[in-house]
């Protein structure tokens, strides 16, 4: 059995196929900072991924018949976003290990335990903007899109156990720059 | 460290908080407004291979016209054609000259992207290419039954309706992306 997602704004759909300009900006609004911010973890560029995400926005809504339903839209939405960031990343340079630079961090440590997770997370973040494209990448897909490691083969074009392999390796780089910091010490 | 999983399936939000820059929405807005560049380039890209197929047609009736002086374009009855010359090859000619009435008349029909001037003179120039016919009946009416004058004749009918089929599939081809770029 076919589970269709029409996730309550199937009028809007509608309205998207006959090219209807206010629901394309409604809809805009509603997914751009979920696809900008993916877009940004494949590109690591504010402005490419900008850019990526809002042509990703046209391509849909020029093949939006394609749509079936069979997910959600948003879902759909953001494998054009990733195959296109995949796409203008290639066209940029290969993936490759570059030499990783150290980031700057500041040595302040906020005290009270709530700032710490947010503060941890920035570091976090941090560290995996600096790592080498194919880890963050992955580290990304898994951790952040949800993909599993079948779908993340899939969209790479790798084998689902070079998926797991490259993901374990991209978190013990990732545990290693964070080992570094003394907020992870403890 | 153990948590870091953790952190990532707890704090979903805070791993999207990017914002792009300022402007974004207007940005995008533009974007919606005008069509794709792509398609444009490839519009006026299409509409100059349709010229270069015409261009090419015109060399290659020229070419075949070099050595005989231009009289006559229509097809002249005083000499042998092709399906004089056997019942078979008659039948041959018939099947090929209907093929060709058949391209003229769409191309007839095409909408020349209001330019009938353009029309006219691509219409002109596949009239010229049955110079290159004439010619060779009259080839034909000097030497009868010479094999290579009878493949030439074919030659030139299967030319022509390539040719025209180029025209047409091209003409098909930028109407749908004229549709295609007007509808985004």
């Amino acid at each position: 059995m076919e589970i269709q997602f029409l996730n309550g704004h199937d009028k809007l759909i509608e309205k998207l196929a006959k090219g209807d300009r206010k629901a394309q900006m409604e809809l805009y609004k509603m997914y751009y900072k979920a696809m900008f911010n993916t877009s940004l973890r494949i590109l690591n560029n504010s402005f490419e991924a900008e850019d990526i995400m809002q042509e990703a926005f046209l391509t849909a809504f020029t093949r939006i018949n394609e749509y079936q339903g069979k997910v959600s839209f948003g879902a759909w939405l953001k494998k054009i976003v990733i195959n296109k960031s995949l796409d203008e990343l290639k066209k940029k340079k290969p993936f490759f290990e570059d030499v990783e630079k150290i980031p700057q961090f500041s040595t302040e440590e906020p005290e009270n335990l709530e700032e710490n997770v947010s503060y941890k997370i920035e570091m976090i973040k941090a560290a995996i903007k600096n790592l080498a494209d194919g880890y963050r990448i992955i580290l990304s897909l898994y951790l952040l899109e949800g993909y599993d490691h079948e779908e993340i083969g899939e969209i790479l074009s790798i084998s689902p156990s070079t998926s797991r392999s490259q993901f374990t390796r991209a978190k013990r780089k990732l545990k290693e720059e964070l080992s570094l910091m003394p907020i992870f010490n403890n | 460290m153990k948590d870091l999983e953790k952190i990532f399936l707890e704090n979903q939000e805070a791993f999207n908080s990017e914002e792009p820059e300022n402007g974004h929405f207007e940005r995008f807005e533009k974007k919606l407004k005008s069509p794709k560049k792509v398609l444009r380039f490839n519009y006026w890209y299409s509409l100059a291979a349709v010229f270069v197929i015409v261009i090419l047609s015109v060399l290659y009736a020229y070419e075949r016209v070099q050595n005989s002086e231009q009289q006559t374009v229509e097809l002249s009855n005083e000499y042998l054609a092709l399906k004089d010359v056997s019942p078979e090859y008659a039948e041959v000619e018939f099947f090929l000259a209907s093929q060709v009435e058949e391209g003229m008349s769409k191309i007839e029909q095409i909408d020349f992207f209001n330019n009938p001037a353009e029309k006219q003179m691509l219409l002109d120039e596949l009239k010229a290419m049955d110079s290159v016919y004439t010619n060779l009946q009259k080839e034909l009416n000097a030497n009868p039954n010479d094999e290579r004058i009878i493949e030439a004749m074919i030659q030139y009918y299967r030319t022509k309706v390539i040719i025209m089929n180029n025209i047409i599939n091209k003409f098909e081809q930028l109407k749908t992306r004229k549709n295609e770029s007007t509808e985004i």
